[in-house]
This record gives structure tokens, sequence and C-alpha cells, in this order.
């Protein structure tokens, strides 16, 4: 039996909205008996994008994260309702009955991922339904997939199997995978909104005059051990993302004769280590 | 140097006709502006205004609130579909119907008098019927109705619309074009829409430049140079008077030489207002004001929409929906503004209310945020000049032209300062017209 899972790629999602708008005109003022009473026009929308910044300038970045419904397998909100007012459906598909889950506002905490919203013109809590009243007409995306301008956002149906082949093959993530919730939404580069990085500029003096170091050997130390490599780009920068929060690592540079060890810094969130020169005698890091 | 020496030297003649063909509107440096009304020529009675958004789009444009209530200017009219910031300033508020109300016929990309051979950019030519969807809401009207009502009541309704309603236009339009020759006038109505077969090779617009990369003569229309403005050899080169890249544009050196803000010889010039200039000891912030990700210009912004509901284009506080301000956090703390929360830009010139939105990719130093809102809600705020909470930065940037002589906005040469402000300090209903403070005329250049 194959059944539906969403993938989200963080690293090509740009906060344009599409998906936003889409599935906001799909919805407003739309009754689609079955699957969802009309949802607002203003607030309270199914599909949100979150962002986080990191960083700082000159080294920043900004990642978005679309989050939605994730239509869990083993959903708490099925459980809180205690009736088949949610029901999971042999597709993978979480719907809430428009009609018996009205005037269930209690049915909004039950969402560890907040994705349920309250709808008070209707009465009735409301979440992505995956455009399942489309897919049945044999749609083949859900309208926030057809909009994205950046194949950010697909559908995939496929057997639980081959689902999770494909998140081992492209090393997709869920969210709060500890709650055990078993979502059906998945994301790729999922590091650029939950993780950090750790970067630099590597200076050098040449003639007199300092100049960034391009193709300057960079080695991310932890425990004195290589972590990982790579090499500064021409504007002498370079970054190492992923970081956990609360490891601790060095920054070792090699540039011709030239060798420098930054002090270990703990990672509490993504961080620029400025400049570093490569000139100096005893170099360290400017806090 | 790409500068032709013959300009400066033997084509004198040729330098005079450019003078002559380009007197300056405004003088050589914009100082001696033309008398208003121009001799011969009345004052301005009545101003009948075509949309109402103007407010978010140009330069100290609380300009407008002075234009419009100068006591010479007797009756406003407005013409708009939405209660936008100017049709709050009119004797007359004529409400005109959206688009989806009324019938209409045009070729995608095809805007007209705005750019010649527009359409040339899209892939394939389409002609487009516009449906009318709904009957015109409330009181409302089409634009065609509106003109062709008040001028049967002038008595040149017959003169004007021909007898013809507007779907009757639409026909005459299809029938005068050749995809009359192509498909039934029901069958394009039906789908909406016809996709123009690509033309013979023969009669295809040749392609942009290709005659610069083969060295012939142009073959496609430009404006640039005008006929007497070619150097070098007639109808060849680049859009330059001499036909190649120049470093020092002749076109300057010739036309506006003695202007030190435009050299013909391009550099950097420190800008009039800006983080050195003595505004900055007041106003330390630089405003950036760019244009709008989530509205086109004002189009879709306010008034309701969808987008309103975009954290990062306007944010839900307490009711109303602001326009968003970015701030560095290292600014923001300074200030104690919180994420969020409502910050008051302000200058000499007035001040808006934005919801400030705290993040690292904004310089310190810096305020990012957009121009082009499309709602002017101006409020009570005693001390205050002009208080807007619609977002209509353009109440704050300079109405000087960025150089002398030139008409280009410099909106972005803009020092404010940001505090947080709270509801309470102002009585958000909108204020009545006539209660408006006058808008300040300092900070000019």
């Amino acid at each position: 039996m194959t059944k539906w899972n969403l993938i989200i790629d963080v690293e090509l999602c740009h906060n344009c909205n599409n998906c936003i708008m889409a599935t906001k005109d799909e919805y407003t003022g739309n009754t689609f008996t079955g699957y969802s009473a009309p949802q607002k026009a203003h607030g309270g929308d199914v599909m949100r994008i979150r962002r986080r910044n990191r960083g700082a300038a000159p080294m920043v970045d900004i990642a978005y994260l679309p989050v939605m419904c994730n239509h869990c397998d083993q959903a708490p909100c099925i459980a809180a309702a205690g009736d088949s007012s949610i029901r999971k459906r042999a597709d993978g598909i979480v719907i809430f009955d428009p009609d018996r889950t009205r005037g269930r506002k209690d049915l909004v905490s039950s969402c560890p991922y907040g994705a349920i919203v309250w709808n008070d013109e209707e009465q009735v809590p409301q979440a992505w339904p995956f455009d399942a009243h489309l897919l049945d007409l044999g749609w083949k995306q859900p309208r926030g997939a057809q909009a994205c301008p950046t194949g950010a956002m697909r559908a995939v149906r496929l057997d639980d199997r081959d689902m999770e082949t494909l998140a081992t093959a492209e090393k997709l993530q869920v969210l709060l995978a500890k709650l055990g919730t078993k979502p059906r939404v998945y994301y790729r580069n999922l590091y650029r909104y939950s993780a950090h990085f750790l970067g630099g500029t590597v200076a050098g003096l040449r003639d007199g005059a300092e100049e960034l170091i391009e193709g300057a050997t960079v080695r991310l130390l932890g425990n004195n051990d290589v972590v990982a490599e790579c090499l500064t780009d021409g504007f002498g920068d370079f970054k190492f993302d992923g970081l956990e929060k609360g490891s601790v690592y060095g920054v070792e540079i090699v540039s011709g004769p030239w060798r420098v060890r930054t002090e270990d810094v703990e990672i509490v969130e993504s961080r620029y280590l400025g400049k570093i020169p490569l000139h100096s005698p005893q170099p360290s890091i400017k806090e | 140097m790409a500068f032709s020496r013959r300009i400066q030297t033997t084509k004198t003649s040729r330098v005079i006709l450019y003078r002559l063909l380009t007197k300056p509107r405004s003088g050589n440096l914009g100082e001696t502006r033309g008398a208003y009304p121009m001799k011969g020529y009345s004052r301005i009675h009545m101003l009948y205004r075509f949309g109402a958004s103007s407010f978010g789009t140009i330069a100290q444009s609380s300009r407008f609130i002075e234009a419009y209530r100068h006591p010479s200017l007797e009756f406003v009219v407005s013409q708009s579909p939405w209660f936008e910031g100017e049709a709050k300033f009119a004797d007359l508020v004529l409400p005109a119907c959206t688009s989806l109300e009324r019938w209409d016929i045009a070729e995608w990309a095809n805007c007209g008098g705005y750019v010649h051979h527009s359409q040339g950019l899209v892939n394939h030519r389409v002609a487009i019927m516009q449906h009318k969807c709904i009957d015109p809401l409330g009181e409302s009207r089409s634009d065609y109705e509106i003109f062709a009502t008040i001028l049967t009541k002038m008595g040149l309704g017959a003169l004007y619309t021909e007898g013809c309603t507007e779907l009757d236009w639409c026909k005459r339009v299809f029938d005068s074009s050749d995809i009359a020759q192509h498909v039934k006038w029901k069958d394009f109505v039906r789908k909406g829409y016809y996709v123009l077969p690509a033309a013979e090779e023969k009669l295809r617009e040749p392609p942009y430049f290709r005659w610069y990369a083969e060295g012939r003569t142009k073959d496609v229309p430009e404006p640039m140079p005008m006929p007497s403005q070619y150097a070098e050899e007639f109808g060849k080169g680049l859009q330059t008077y001499s036909g190649k890249i120049e470093f020092v544009a002749s076109s300057i050196a010739l036309g506006d030489p003695a202007n030190p803000e435009r050299p013909a010889l391009n550099r950097y010039i420190s800008p009039w207002e800006g983080p050195n200039t003595p505004e900055a000891t007041r106003y330390p912030l630089q405003m950036i004001s760019v244009h709008p990700r989530y509205s086109f210009h004002t189009h879709s912004d306010g008034k309701g929409s969808a987008i309103n509901d975009i954290p990062d284009h306007r944010v839900l506080i307490d009711g109303h929906y602001y326009w968003v301000a970015n701030l560095n956090p290292l600014e923001a703390e300074r200030r104690g503004i919180r994420h969020h929360s409502l910050v008051r830009l302000f200058n000499d010139r007035g001040s808006v209310i934005c919801a400030a939105d705290i993040s690292s990719s904004v310089m310190p130093g810096v305020v990012k945020t957009y121009e082009s809102s499309a709602e002017f809600r101006p409020v009570s705020d005693p001390g205050d000049k002009v208080v807007d909470v619609g977002g209509c930065v353009n109440v704050l940037t300079p109405s000087r032209p960025q150089m002398h002589g030139t008409d280009a906005m410099a909106a972005n040469s803009c020092m404010v300062e940001a505090e947080p402000w709270t509801r309470d300090r102002a009585n958000l209903a909108d204020m009545a017209v006539g209660e408006l403070p006058s808008p300040a005329a300092p900070m000019t250049h």
C-alpha cells in the first residue's frame, strides 16, 4: 500500500510564500465536505514558514522552514480526539472531520508541533489536510508543492519501506523525531534551520598590505581530532555547518609556511570568528 | 578614452544643436524652477485623480497633503477602487470597480507607450480576454462607465461611447486585429485567450545587439543616440554618442558639463544626507526602502489582501497590520525595541509606525524596509508632524533628486531615528483631513 509523504528542502525554500498563498486560496471560504470547513481569510493559516537568522554580518544566513500538519502515523491528535472524528486514512493522510470535530478547541493543544489552529468562525480545529480532496480527484501534487517555484516542496506516494530507503539515501529528517509521532513530512538539509555554523575570514600580509587569503586549508578540530576540512574561498571565508549546540570546536588554518590554531569555542549559536590574521606571531581570535 | 575628440573640437555646430534639443527643463543645476502657473496659463482649479496610493511611492510624500489642501485647489475628485490614502483628501470619491468586475481585452506583456515592443520579451504573443467575473460591488462602476456617465451629462456621451458598451469595444478591438482572421470571436471569448502563431522567419524582429556583434548598422528601433548625436558612423555602435563603451560619458560632458553632482567621469560622491552629514547626529540610522517583495508597487498590499498575513510583509499587532521594518539586533537592543513590537521611524519630515523585525541580515546603522505601502493612515500624536500607521515610509524620504538637474528620486539618502511606540500615544481613529498637521519642510537639500 503506497502512502503520501511530503518532502521539503530547507535549502531551496526562500520564503516566497507561494505555498502559503496557494493553500489559502484553496481553503479560504471554500467548503470541502468531509475534508475541510472554510478556513479564515486572515489568521489561523494551516501552513506557515518559520525563519531562523544565523551568524552576524558579514557572515550571516537565513533559513526558512515551512511547517504544517505532519500527518503523523502515531498522531497525538487522533489519540486526544478519542473517537474517529480525526482519522488516519489508508494512504497516510490525517483528516479532521469538520462536522464531528466542531467545538473541540481542546484538540488544538494536542499537537506537539502547533500545527492545529482554531477557527473561531466555524468553531472547528483545523490542520492542513494534504489537499486530500484534490489528490482523491487525481491530482499528483498538493497546491503548495505545485506553486513552489524552486521545487523545495514535493509530495511522493510510496510504500513505507521505500520511503524509509529514500529518507536514508537523501538524509531526510523529521521534526522532533524523539517524540515518536512518526511524521510523514520530511525535511532535507534541516541543519540549515536547526544546527549552527562556525566561520571566519583568513587574512595575511603580502608586500606589506593585508589581503584575504584564498585556498588556505582550514581544519575543524574536535578534541584535537580533525572533524572536517575545507579551503577558504576567494573572499578568504570558510564555514563549517551542521554543528550541534553544546559541542566544542577549534579551527586550524594552514597556508604556505603559516599555521594558526584558534582557541576552542563552545557552539551556543552560529558564530563568525571574524578576521583571523595569518601574519600575527601569536594568532588568536578576537572575541 | 572612448570620448571622441572630434566632438570637442570640430563638431561645434552639433553641440549647439544638441543644446537646443535638450534645453534643460529646470536650468543647468535645477535651481531655477519654472514659474507656476506658466505665463498665459491658468492655475489648477480642480484635480481629477485616478487611483489613490502615491503616499507610498513618491519621495517625501507628505507633500501630497500640502498639495491636496492648498487653498488654490478648489475641488478634488478621486476615482479609485480602494479607499487608499489620497482618496481621503477628495471632495468626491467615485468608486471604481476592480478589473474582476468589468470586461477588457489586451495583449500579454504589451504595456503600450511605456516600453516599445515589450511583448517581444515573451516567448509567445498572447491575446487575452478579461472576463467580468461578477457585477460591480456596491455603488461602484467601471472606469469606462464612470467616464461615459459624466460625458453623457456633458452632452458628449455619444461621441465618447459611439453607442458601445465595454464588451462591444472589446469586440471592436478584436475585429480590428489580425486575430479575427484566425479565431472566431465566440471561441476567443469562451477560451479567454489566443496564442498567436509565430511569425514567419523573415518577419520576426531581429535580435537585439546582433547588429553590434556583427558590426552592422542597427536594425532594431532605439531611441538613443538621436540621429544628430552620432559622433562616429551613423547607425552603428552602442547607445553612446561615440558608439563605444565610454568611461567619460560624452552626453554628460556636452549636455551638463558643469554639474558637480554628475561628473562625466563617474565616481563616488558621498550623499548629501547620509551617515556623515549633520542629519546623522539626530537621526543616526540610514533608512533603505527597497521595492516590496510580496506586493508589486502598491498592487495587492493592504485592502485586506491575503499577503497581509506574511510576517515579512505585515505583522498583525493589536488588530492592525503594520508595515515591517528590519533592524539589527544591536540597534534594537540599544533602543529597547523588541521583535514584532511597534517602532516609530522618524525625522523632521514626519513619523511612520512599523512593526520591528529584528534581523542580523541588516547592518548596524541601517533600517531596512520597503517602499510602496498601499495604506496611508495618518493618526494624531501631539507634538508630532504627520504620523502614519499605514507604513508609507516615503513620508520620511527627501524630495531632492539624487543629482541636481535630474528627476531620480533619492529615497535611500534618508536618515531616521527609531524608538519604541505604543498605541495609546495616538488616537488610532483616522484623523479627519482638516485636523492634519501641515507637513514639515525642513531637512531640504
